[in-house]
């Protein structure tokens, strides 16, 4: 088996996840497809670039791509770790910002007017282009496109995957950081999601102001808070795909960061994953957007292997469709009502159906 | 630039646009179905005309080209852009030809898009609000990468697609006549459209989208009226993406899968016209054509440096060309979230119905005031 395709699937599959986590989490506290979403991982990756970019020039810092021994292994990583941290604050904050600015500036005053989902739907799409449109003039901007030539070879799209770290294993294979970075991360995230939720006073509250909002407000819960916490959580991942795209060299499907690319291509993918996963459940959510990458992946690849017809690998978005009619059409909860309802349990471990004990 | 030309520039946009979103204005104005994969059936339109109508023109001319039917067949597709332009100068020729392929193409369109709308209607009957926008739009993306990566339909290169065939080669002046031809086709669904809205099925298809359960208890056919509106709508996209492609200012010389398939252009780009027009209304819907076509083409695509030039982007260190790209999204966006703000039933808001015409209407008020 191919192992950097492997980690390259790994990564895709990671930035998916991390979106369709943010994705179902706006869509169980808002009640919206936010439609943007992919396109505010781009404002993570721009503000992760732009703070490594003045950080480096500040504090002159210069590269080292020399290889280093540790122990059996090879590494060379170009930059402090502090290079790092600065960028993933930058991806954290213009992520963050973003969707805070989509919460309060746009979905909540629509809200408050009394639009119904399709009209808050279509706003999502219009400060979708409005974003795009931004980051196209940013792009260009003669200031910015100067302060990064600097630290690295852009045109008008960016890719930073010079500045990540590399290991060389004795066998010979070449493991880049973000291989490992990325799936650790969203492990991370996941299980300090699993204790906000399940562990805290605070997940009490988010779940019940997700369950029933009048309800939870009449207990003295303040549920404006609680969804702007939401948001901010979905503005943090996507921020972090961001970063996570910015540092990955152009594979698993995922191009060069610039205004258009590649939110426009991996937004139904991510879609696809909220959905598969079922777009009431937090954890189906990351479940699925894993899947739908390996998926889109992994499957044509067979199939490419086994009719030899190697154009199959293009049609990989054609596989994330069909998984969302599929998942719309016959198990409409996803994954997690798939999970929920037993009938995956039941049919593992054939453990007899007593009356009363389903669907808990 | 020429000021007749642009006249032509904005009368092939504006009839275009208004024929695309009078089919979206059907689904999701009048039946409420929110179709956020309109371009795949516009998509159609163009695959109509670049690829089978290209064929059969090819196939129909071959002797005359002297080489085989079945050569002629194979060459539309494998050497297109030197094969074509000989197809269009022998097109030239022939009137009669040249016409019934235009009238073919437009049906064999209507009836793919109106096929591929009753297929699409099939999640449309079991699914509401958000998963069927959701759905529809992964529908369109999905069919977009098939068409997009499968040489055997529209071409090896995405970008480039296949070299139309001019179909209005015979008038002497293609341009002009097929925009003279896309203004009638706009009138003609405008007429239809005004009828509609007022016949018992157009008032049928609002009253499902506003109760849907009273309508039910009335013994109408919720999925029928659905299924129905997916069909006709659609092929009305399809219509659009036909005559378009027949066009010169619309879609050059080639027709590309990249283009056709666009998103912005025509899922995007009608949702904000309808909106800003005013859902399910019909003359919002025109009138915000004419002045969208007006501001898109005018300003935006045509003076788009002068603009920037005047504006002294440069100075700010702003690239003027992806400045000129950018102001086109700055304005869709801003459109529609102010509309959404600040006027959400649009600028001509919902009409009520006449069910009589106005004539009537006047004779039986005079009758019972008398």
């Amino acid at each position: 088996m191919d192992i950097t395709l492997f980690t390259g699937t790994l990564v895709y599959a990671s930035v998916l996840s991390l979106l369709s986590l943010g994705i179902t989490l706006i869509y169980m506290t808002t009640k919206v497809f936010n439609f943007a979403h992919a396109r505010l991982a781009l404002v993570g990756a721009y503000g992760a670039a732009i703070a490594m970019a003045l950080y480096i020039t500040h504090a002159g810092i210069k590269p080292n791509f020399e290889w280093r021994t540790f122990g059996p292994l090879q590494y060379r990583a170009p930059y402090p770790a502090s290079v790092y941290i600065i960028g993933f604050l930058g991806a954290l904050i213009g992520g963050i910002a973003s969707t805070l600015v989509e919460y309060y500036w746009i979905l909540k005053p629509l809200q408050a007017r009394g639009a119904d989902s399709l009209k808050l739907m279509i706003a999502t799409l219009a400060y979708d282009f409005i974003v795009m449109a931004f980051l196209m003039i940013l792009n260009t901007h003669a200031t910015i496109v100067h302060m990064l030539r600097k630290i690295s070879l852009i045109s008008t799209s960016m890719n930073f995957a010079s500045f990540d770290l590399a290991i060389k294993t004795p066998g010979g294979a070449l493991i880049r950081g973000d291989h490992i970075v990325a799936p650790a991360l969203l492990l991370a995230i996941a299980a300090g999601i699993f204790v906000l939720l399940f562990k805290t006073t605070m997940g009490i509250k988010m779940r019940a102001s997700i369950e029933n909002p009048p309800l939870a407000e009449v207990i003295g819960i303040n549920v404006d808070r609680i969804y702007a916490i939401s948001w901010i959580i979905a503005g943090a991942t996507a921020g972090i795909a961001g970063m996570l795209i910015l540092l990955q060299p152009s594979a698993g499907g995922l191009k060069p960061v610039s205004a258009s690319s590649p939110a426009d291509e991996i937004v139904v993918s991510a879609f696809a994953g909220s959905i598969v996963g079922g777009v009431k459940s937090i954890f189906g959510s990351l479940g699925g957007g894993f899947l739908i990458g390996f998926v889109e992946i992994y499957v044509t690849k067979f199939i490419a292997i086994a009719t030899g017809y190697t154009q199959v690998t293009k049609y990989s978005k054609v596989i994330s469709m069909l998984a969302v009619a599929i998942t719309l059409l016959f198990a409409p909860e996803g994954l997690a009502g798939i999970i929920k309802e037993g009938r995956l349990r039941g049919f593992l471990r054939r453990r007899p159906r007593l009356p009363g004990r389903r669907g808990r | 630039m020429d000021v007749w030309i642009i006249a032509q520039m904005m009368a092939a946009f504006i009839a275009t646009y208004y024929v695309l979103t009078a089919g979206l204005n059907k689904k999701a104005g009048m039946t409420g179905i929110p179709d956020f994969g309109h371009a795949m059936f516009f998509a159609i339109g163009g695959i109509v005309v670049g690829h089978i109508a290209a064929r059969v023109a090819a196939v129909i001319l071959a002797p005359e080209l002297g080489i085989s039917r079945a050569e002629a067949w194979r060459n539309v597709l494998e050497k297109n852009t030197q094969f074509m332009p000989i197809v269009n100068e022998h097109l030239a020729q022939h009137p009669l030809l040249s016409i019934s392929l235009i009238v073919f193409s437009i049906v064999v369109a209507m009836i793919l898009g109106g096929l591929l709308g009753w297929l699409a209607s099939y999640p449309a009957l079991r699914l509401k609000g958000d998963y069927l926008a959701i759905m529809l739009l992964a529908a369109s993306e999905g069919l977009r990468v098939f068409v997009t990566y499968t040489t055997s339909i529209m071409g090896k290169t995405p970008t480039v697609g296949l070299t139309r065939p001019t179909l209005f080669a015979f008038t002497g002046n293609p341009p002009l006549w097929s925009t003279v031809f896309l203004v009638v086709i706009a009138v003609l669904v405008f007429v239809f459209a005004e009828r509609f809205y007022n016949s018992p099925s157009g008032r049928l298809f609002r009253a499902v989208r506003d109760d849907e359960e009273s309508a039910e208890a009335l013994g109408k056919d919720v999925a029928k009226v659905r299924r129905d509106a997916m069909i006709i709508g659609s092929a009305l996209a399809a219509l659009a993406g036909a005559i378009a492609s027949m066009n010169f200012w619309m879609t050059g010389s080639s027709i590309a899968p990249k283009t056709v398939f666009d998103r912005v252009l025509w899922t995007f780009w009608p949702w904000a016209i309808m909106i800003v027009g005013g859902m399910s209304s019909n003359r919002g819907t025109a009138v915000t054509t004419i002045i969208i076509g007006a501001l898109i083409i005018g300003p935006i695509r045509i003076y788009k440096d002068s603009i920037t030039r005047m504006l002294h982007v440069s100075a700010l260190g702003i690239d003027p060309g992806y400045f000129a790209n950018a102001l086109e999204y700055f304005l869709i966006g801003f459109l529609i979230l102010g509309m959404l703000f600040f006027k959400p039933s649009g600028i001509i808001p919902e009409p009520p119905s006449w069910t009589l015409s106005r004539n009537k209407i006047k004779e039986i008020l005079r009758r019972v005031t008398e």
